[in-house]
């Protein structure tokens, strides 16, 4: 892709906003968060867009980057989650609350939301690469194709890996249910 | 597995069929642009770091040598006028 090419930084945020922030919350499960992270996807969109080189589809590109963002900020909270805990074996400062809070994604119909809560809830326990694959077919609603892409993986590796999702989601799923 | 858990863990597993996109925070875009510009300053280039060094160490030899210069021209410059006045450089004293 040649630079004049490229559409200019406000036109790429217009395009993409929306899909980076959905992407982001649904990964990070909450709004101060996910806001956070959008930015900093846009000023590394904005830092590296000249080194873009159009081996993939900007949206493709964009989302690779929302997605390892997404994941370094949930390792760098874990961190200061882990240190906190330590600190409090020490500080004996109060109780630590490790059992996250409902998450109600905005885009749910209401009768929808405390399901999709609990849905949500079990998502948060899969492995990164289930989790990554099942956001982004569910929720952002990408073909096979475009999550093949942006994962870096064949179509069919993505087709086992959301059986795999879904079975262990299910799983999960049977320990929430009370009688 | 019990009817009613089968029909319930279907149910949260589609809930989020008709799911919408959710919406970026209308002053998202402004933040950004303070972060990108607040950034210049965290990403100096490496070049500029080394161009700014280099300018420091040559003024410094510079300066160096130009203070070298004026010592020896300045002792010179005095000791011609002291030869023109006829100033002795001793420490008696002539009555």
């Amino acid at each position: 892709m040649q630079a004049n090419d490229l559409p200019t930084f406000q036109e790429i945020y217009e395009t993409y906003k929306n899909k980076v922030f959905n992407t982001v919350i649904s990964y990070l499960q909450n709004q101060e968060d996910a806001e956070e992270v959008t930015q900093d996807v846009f000023v590394e969109v904005h830092r590296s867009i000249n080194t873009f080189e159009g081996k993939s589809s900007l949206s493709t590109w964009i989302y690779r980057i929302s997605i390892n963002k997404s994941l370094d900020f949930i390792k760098s909270k874990n961190r200061k989650k882990r240190f906190a805990f330590m600190s409090s074996l020490f500080n004996d400062a109060g109780e630590l609350k490790h059992d996250s809070p409902n998450f109600f994604h905005p885009g749910v119909i209401l009768e929808n939301k405390e399901k999709s809560a609990i849905l949500f809830k079990a998502i948060n326990g899969l492995p990164e690469n289930q989790k990554t694959a099942f956001i982004l077919s569910k929720v952002e609603g990408l073909p096979y194709a475009e999550i093949s892409e942006v994962m870096e993986m064949t179509v069919s590796s993505v087709e086992s890996l959301l059986f795999r999702a879904k079975q262990n989601l299910q799983k999960e799923l049977s320990k929430f249910f009370k009688d | 597995m019990d009817m009613n858990k089968e029909k319930w863990i279907n149910e949260v597993m589609n809930s989020l069929d008709d799911v919408k996109s959710a919406e970026a925070t209308p002053f998202l875009y402004n933040k950004i642009l303070n972060k990108i510009g607040s950034g210049a300053l965290e990403y100096t280039p490496i070049k500029l770091v080394w161009l700014a060094a280099a300018s420091f160490a040559l003024l410094a030899v510079l300066n160096f040598q130009a203070m070298k210069k004026t010592g020896s021209t300045n002792r010179t410059e005095i000791q011609e006028i002291a030869n023109v006045y006829n100033l002795v450089n001793t420490n008696s004293i002539n009555y």
